[in-house]
């Protein structure tokens, strides 16, 4: 996982290669007077940005790179390309609503999955559909002899030459940047934010006894909140137990002795073959996890339930099992996170990771975005109710100034 | 022993790793949305796709703020993007209205009909 993008790049040459490759499309492809080879523009604008993209490839071949993402980002990519170079209005709103899609994609792809429904629900369901809209009622209706034409306005760009070196520039800089400084950030394993592992364990109690009881834990089962420790679960009355948090090494009887019951019920067969493959991680190093022969302690009795969730154990022990280290000192710090891997439905999914950090720890700015959506809401209706009174001689002369046929 | 397992944990828990894919592909695609919606800003003249080019820019700013939300492993990116479609909301609201507004004054979406505004 370490990234150092300095390396990713064959030579920056290549990169302000593409760029420039993919400037001269974009050239290419804006609307003008005396028809340009357009199509030409497109072509060689995906070619520019591709041989960017290819010059992260050959640096990076020994992970396969994310396929989807490469889809994505084409279709986003290409579609905001004609966004910026199609006459007509509607169809630039059209294939802007691409280009929302393919993004939304790219946030799934970074976990990010509420708002990339939030962004087709509001963007693509919304937004889009009043620009459609608009470009409905302010737009002259196709005058007789030239049906195909739009307005002048929207065939001829104003200053391409202008605006693609000032966004060749701008991308110039963007990408050198990254170049340059990025690779300064810690890697993303390094931050202690992995203790947000086992954050529905404390934020979401009710979430977690759901899942439990759905997977065979005793129905009396109570999980409260723990100001000290997270989660507690109480089984019975006046026990308190602790669900899982248990760190590396006191871990590792309990993890084989999960394993070797799961294999106990598999087919002589296979037994040997799970067993085996089973991987302990010992100083860095991945070694097997049981010796050959080797005779695997049961549970602990006072288990109070061990529960199966794909290949992730989690084990309900009672209060008096919790290995000693964990009472002491700061328990939950991050060198103590478990090996155990909370299955999904015990995680908090990326609604309710979003609406901790949007509820918990940006209130002000939640209310502020409020403020300005009702001041926006009273603009809009200020806006929408003046009236223009402009005279017939004045709407034809702008009609005929713009080229169309006079309303 | 121990200090392995916290990145252990990360590559194996929420969120999946980005396998091949790295902060600057993400980073690259959205300099690249940002550039074109400001190259179509500056060069077309249909006051519409004027602002939808700066929702292109919205676009662009807001998929970096993810990327890098997922890269640190926190919320607060996406945290910002909601308020990014907010005032992209508000934004379009708004302009859309004076849009509407200036072509009836007009006639044209043509900004070049208001040149007189460079005084």
């Amino acid at each position: 996982m370490q990234l150092d993008l300095s390396t990713l790049f064959v030579h920056p040459v290549l990169l302000l290669l593409g760029l420039a490759l993919g400037a001269i499309g974009v050239w290419y492809a804006m609307p003008r007077a005396n028809r340009a080879p357009r199509e030409l523009g497109g072509i060689v604008a995906a070619a520019g940005i591709a041989l960017v993209f290819l010059g992260v490839l050959i640096r990076g071949a020994e992970a396969f790179p994310n396929v989807f993402f490469y889809v994505f980002a084409l279709i986003g990519l290409g579609s905001a390309l004609r966004v910026i170079t199609h006459p007509k209005p509607v169809y630039a709103a059209l294939f802007f609503i691409l280009t929302i899609l393919s993004s939304a994609g790219l946030y799934i792809l970074l976990s990010a999955e509420f708002l990339a429904f939030a962004l087709v629900i509001i963007y693509a369901g919304a937004i889009l559909i009043t620009y459609l809209f608009v470009i409905m009622l302010a737009t002259q209706a196709p005058s007789e002899d030239s049906p195909n034409e739009g307005e002048e306005a929207d065939r001829v760009s104003r200053a391409p030459n202008g605006a693609v070196l000032a966004g060749f520039l701008l991308l110039a800089a963007l990408t050198g940047l990254f170049n340059a400084g990025v690779s300064s950030l810690p890697p993303s394993g390094s931050l202690p934010s992995v203790v947000h592992a086992d954050e529905p364990l404390e934020r979401l109690p009710g979430k977690v006894k759901a899942a439990l009881v759905a997977r065979g834990a005793p129905e009396e089962i109570e999980v409260a909140n723990d100001a000290a420790r997270g989660l507690a679960i109480n089984a019975r009355p006046g026990a308190r137990n602790v669900l899982t948090r248990i760190d590396y090494e006191a871990g590792i009887p309990f993890v084989k002795a999960y394993h070797a019951a799961l294999a106990a019920e598999m087919p002589e067969t296979r037994r040997a073959a799970y067993l085996s493959s089973q991987r302990l991680l010992r100083d860095g190093q991945a070694e097997p996890m049981f010796a050959a022969n080797e005779v695997v302690e049961p549970l602990p009795p006072e288990t109070l339930a061990l529960l199966r969730f794909e290949d992730r154990p989690t084990i309900v022990l009672p209060n008096t099992t919790r290995p000693a280290r964990l009472a002491e000192g700061d328990p939950w710090s991050p060198s103590w996170v478990v090996q155990f891997r909370m299955p999904d439905d015990l995680t908090a999914v990326n609604l309710e990771r979003v609406g901790f950090a949007l509820l918990s720890e940006h209130p002000l700015a939640l209310e502020l975005a409020g403020v300005i959506l009702l001041m926006a809401l009273v603009g809009a209706v200020v806006v929408a109710r003046k009236q223009i009174e402009a005279s017939e001689a004045e709407t034809e002369a702008a009609a005929a100034a713009a080229g169309g046929s006079p309303a | 022993m121990l200090e392995t397992a916290p990145s252990l944990l990360a590559q194996l828990s929420f969120p999946a790793p980005m396998a091949g894919v790295t902060l600057f592909h993400y980073l690259f695609v959205a300099a690249c949305l940002f550039a074109i919606g400001v190259i179509g800003f500056l060069s077309r003249r249909n006051l519409i796709i004027m602002f939808l080019c700066t929702e292109l820019m919205f676009q662009g700013a807001a998929l970096a703020l993810i990327a890098l939300g997922r890269y640190h492993l926190n919320h607060t990116g996406e945290v910002f993007v909601i308020f990014v479609l907010t005032i992209a909301a508000a934004e379009a609201a708004l302009a859309l209205g004076l849009v509407v507004y200036l072509y009836r004054r007009k006639g044209t979406l043509d900004s070049e009909a208001w040149a007189a505004l460079k005084g």
